[in-house]
Formats: structure tokens, sequence, C-alpha cells
């Protein structure tokens, strides 16, 4: 076994990371010794996550309003800029809720697919010329919701992230030549009373008893094994690993049987 | 298959695999409501047709707003709707690097926007019919395609997962959810490019496809009629290949060739 995850010397870019999953693959990224541009669409919530993570001149300061690609464009450049370079892009945005199609307004669908499909693209496409001169690499994080239908209220979010996890795939053979691998990763249920602030606790209960039917694991994931695989993906390890996709759904996506 | 009785709306029917399709249940019995952005297309569509149970519903499904119009006057125009077929679709080329931000919102718009509004608003009457959507998604949305296609292929992509999702949202209402992936298909705009370069493309399909041809419009219409059909009633969520094997065979297709190139008389001639 050779494979080491270490990160020193290298310059992250991960989206969404002022909390919840990507704030995770952020401080794992960073516990590793790399550097990383923390991106949020507050710049308070962006400074704030600096300073619970300790500071220094290794955590950059990347806010931008996921709605705005002029905003995005511009806080890439300034955190390539300030870190000179980059070597891996995370897309980590992940932020979906149930909405049966009867409710699905003209805002909400740019909302989801704004902020979880459209963000990304236009960041990866920033992200690239850098990208290119590093022979880094993009993981895009989807869901398993994608990959199968989702339950009920789901179709708007598993629209995005089926064509998120496709979106990876186009970008894998569009960067390949350039020697940038692209992947996608996939969870399933993951602790929703570990995302940070703002998560809303209620009806966890329930939530959990019906993981513990459903889910082969009988369990949700906890964020580091999120992170683990996000890692994993960006790490050397993964070296003749592009257009793929890692799900980490403890069963979820591989069937169901009446018991 | 039988759609005496049956009200079908096919959105972008005045051509390729949605006037296909739309020509098929017509002959089937069906009554048809025809879409495209402009009426006179929509006109001289349902004269060429024959006009008998025909219903024009004209317009633009690129907004959310167009898309409740459509969806309106076909239903109003039909009585009700037992049928859907999203179709419409754009294919504007443009690789990773050079996709603008109104490429990128107009493509979502029309490929995968259009597929949710249209059956939203075709909810209440496809309830009332325990009827049936089928959603046109492409080979490109399960293998990555041409990199000029890069946002075609990611909504593609997308419908395929919406497919899912609404199918297991809807079957409660008894309403299915199918999509197709048609793999290359002989329609207008296909001919039109084969013929500028002398053949070529149908060269090219015919060496690509497993079946060693490229799919009629009339097969892809036949695969949206059978999910549509009491035949298919028991599909839902279904993704059903239209492809010739093209999925199937993904990048293995050029191996033999290039290990052992075939005399030029091998070559398989196009066939229109």
């Amino acid at each position: 076994m050779t494979m080491r995850l270490d990160y020193r010397g290298t310059c992250v870019f991960v989206t969404d990371s002022a909390s919840g999953l990507g704030r995770r693959i952020a401080e794992s990224f960073h516990g590793l010794g790399a550097s990383v541009a923390i991106n949020d669409a507050s710049a308070d919530a962006v400074q704030r996550a600096i300073k619970e993570m300790g500071g220094g001149s290794r955590l950059i300061s990347a806010p931008a309003d996921p709605m705005r690609v002029s905003e995005i464009r511009s806080a890439v450049a300034r955190a390539v800029a300030t870190m000179t370079r980059l070597d891996v892009l995370v897309c980590s945005t992940a932020r979906g809720d149930l909405c049966r199609l009867d409710r699905v307004t003209g805002d909400y669908w740019e909302a989801v697919l704004g902020i979880n499909l459209k963000a990304a693209f236009f960041t990866a496409q920033a992200c690239a010329p850098a990208l290119k001169k590093s022979k880094g690499c993009i993981v895009n994080v989807a869901s398993a919701i994608g990959q199968l239908g989702g339950p009920p209220g789901a179709a708007v979010y598993s629209a995005a992230k089926g064509a998120m996890a496709h979106m990876s795939r186009m970008m894998a053979l569009e960067l390949a030549g350039d020697g940038v691998r692209v992947n996608t990763f996939c969870p399933g249920w993951v602790d929703p009373r570990a995302a940070g602030p703002g998560a809303d606790a209620a009806g966890t209960e329930a939530l959990d008893a019906y993981i513990a039917r459903q889910s082969p694991l009988q369990r949700t994931a906890t964020m580091d094994e999120c992170a683990d695989a996000v890692l994993y993906l960006a790490s050397s390890a993964a070296s003749y690993t592009t257009g793929a996709t890692l799900v980490a759904d403890g069963g979820l996506t591989s069937g169901h049987y009446i018991s | 298959m039988d759609f005496s009785g049956k009200r079908v709306l096919v959105t972008g029917s005045t051509t390729g695999i949605g006037r296909g399709a739309a020509e098929m249940f017509h002959a089937a019995g069906a009554r048809v409501a025809i879409n495209g952005r402009n009426p006179d297309t929509v006109a001289s569509t349902i004269r060429e047709m024959g006009g008998e149970r025909l219903v024009p519903a004209p317009g633009h499904v690129g907004t959310v707003e167009g898309c409740s119009n459509v969806v309106e006057a076909a239903v109003q125009g039909l009585g009700g709707l037992d049928c859907l077929v999203n179709n419409v679709g754009i294919g504007p080329l443009a690789r990773m690097m050079d996709i603008t931000e109104e490429h990128w919102d107009e493509v979502l718009a029309v490929n995968l926007r259009a597929a949710m509004f249209c059956t939203k608003a075709a909810l209440a009457p496809l309830r009332a019919s325990r009827g049936s959507v089928v959603i046109i998604s492409s080979m490109c949305g399960l293998v990555a395609g041409p990199p000029d296609g890069f946002v075609y292929s990611i909504t593609k992509a997308g419908l395929i997962s919406m497919t899912k999702s609404l199918a297991i949202e809807l079957a409660p209402d008894d309403v299915r959810v199918n999509c197709i992936c048609p793999g290359y298909i002989s329609t207008p705009m296909i001919v039109a490019e084969n013929d500028l370069n002398d053949g070529q493309l149908y060269r090219a399909i015919n060496e690509f496809t497993p079946l060693g041809r490229i799919g009629s419009v009339r097969e892809c219409a036949s695969a949206i009629l059978y999910l549509s059909s009491q035949d298919g009633r028991y599909c839902n969520g279904a993704v059903l290949s239209n492809d010739g094997g093209c999925v199937a065979n993904a990048s293995w297709g050029t191996l033999e060739q290039a290990l052992e190139p075939p005399p030029p008389s091998g070559v398989q001639e196009a066939r229109p």
C-alpha cells in the first residue's frame, strides 16, 4: 500500500466551505498541509470560518455569491493569484430540500439548479486554466439521489445532481488531454446533526429510524467519511481515475428487496 | 398499438423525432396537439398531417409561463390529456471553455426546465386520465457525448434522473414517467449535415453503431408509443435506449479497425 495523503504545498479551492460538508472537506485538506480557499456567499461567514479553523496564511478568503457568475470568476481569480497556483477544485455545494412537483416554482428551480449545477460549472470553467498548468483535478460532489430516483419531492434536486455527475464525465474528457482529472463523489444520507450551524435537527429521530431501516449499513455517513472520499479522489492514489463516480452511500443505491 | 380516443401532446412536434411521434400517435387513432414556436409552422404541420384530430398548441416552452400556455392550449383543444411527450430540445454547440452564461441558460431552459414545467402544467389532466409522460433524453445523457455538445449532454443526463424521480413521485397517482435515449437518428438536422459533407457523417455513424446503420425517426417514435401505450403500462422510470447498441459499445467501436484497418472496399456504404 503506497497510498499517502499528503497535501503539503497543494492549493485547493472548496466551494461552499464556510459550513457543512464543504467546511469539513476544507478542514481535512488544511489538516494535511494544503492551502485552502474558503468560499461562501457571505464574506462574514468566510471570515468566521477562517477564524474558527485557526487562521494563518494557508487559509484564503474567497467569498462569492454562487448565483452570480461574475462574482464566481473574480473570487477564483483572486484566490489563484493569492495562492499563486491551483491544484484541486472541490465543488462541494449539495443543497436541496424536498418539494413536490405541484409546488415547484420557477424561482425554486433556478435556486436549486443555480447553486448546485450552474455555479459548479462556472467555478470549474474559471479554475480550468490554473488546473491545466498544475495538471490538477476537480472533484464534484453530487448525490446518490442523482444516480437513482429520489424520494417524492426530489425531482429538481435529482435532475441537478444527475446532470452534475454527467458534467464531470464531459469535463473529464475535455480536460484529459491537459492532464486534469475530474471525478464525482456521491454521498447518500449524511448525518444532518453534523451539518453545522443552521442545520435543522428536528425530526432527526424519525429520520434515523427510517435510515436504519432503508440503508444497508443502517446508519448515516459521517462528514469525515465524505471528506475522506473526496481526499482520495483528489490524491495521487487516484491518478488513473477520471470521469468516475465514487458512491459512498452505505449501499443505498445498490438496491433493496422485500424481506 | 391502439390510441383511439387518446389525447396526446408532443412538444416540438413540427419536425424531427417529435413530428415522427405525433404522426405515429395520429395514425394509431389518437387526437394530437402539435407544438412548435412558430404558429404558421404548427398550422402547416397540421395541414400536412390531414387536419383531422389535430389541435394547434403553438408556443415556446423555454419559459415557465410558456410551458403552462402550451399545455393549457393542448388540454383545452383536446378536452384533457392522456399522454405527454416532452420532446423539445436544442443543441447549439460550444466546448467547455467557450460556454457563456447565455448559452448555459438557454440550453438548460429548453432541454431540462421545460420537461419539468410542462409535466407540472399537465399534472391535473394526467392524474384525471391516469396518463403517461415520456421524456426524450439521448445516449449523450448516458455516456459523455462530443465535447461541443457539453451543455446538451448534461441536460440529457439531468432528464434521466428527473424521469426516475418523477416516476416515483407520480406513481401513487398511476401516472407513469419514462424516457428514451435515442442514438443517431435520421432527423432532418442529421440528414442536412450528412448532405453537407458528402455522406461522411453517415459513414462515421455506420462505423460507430453496432447495428451498422443510423436509426429512423419511425424506430424512435415506436419506442415512444410503446412506453405511452397500454402494452407498456408496467414501465415506470424506465430508461429505454434506442441507439443500435451505441451505448453498450462505449468506445470500443473502432478497436478492430485500429488493429487491422479494413480494405477500402470493406467500408459500408452510407444509407439514407
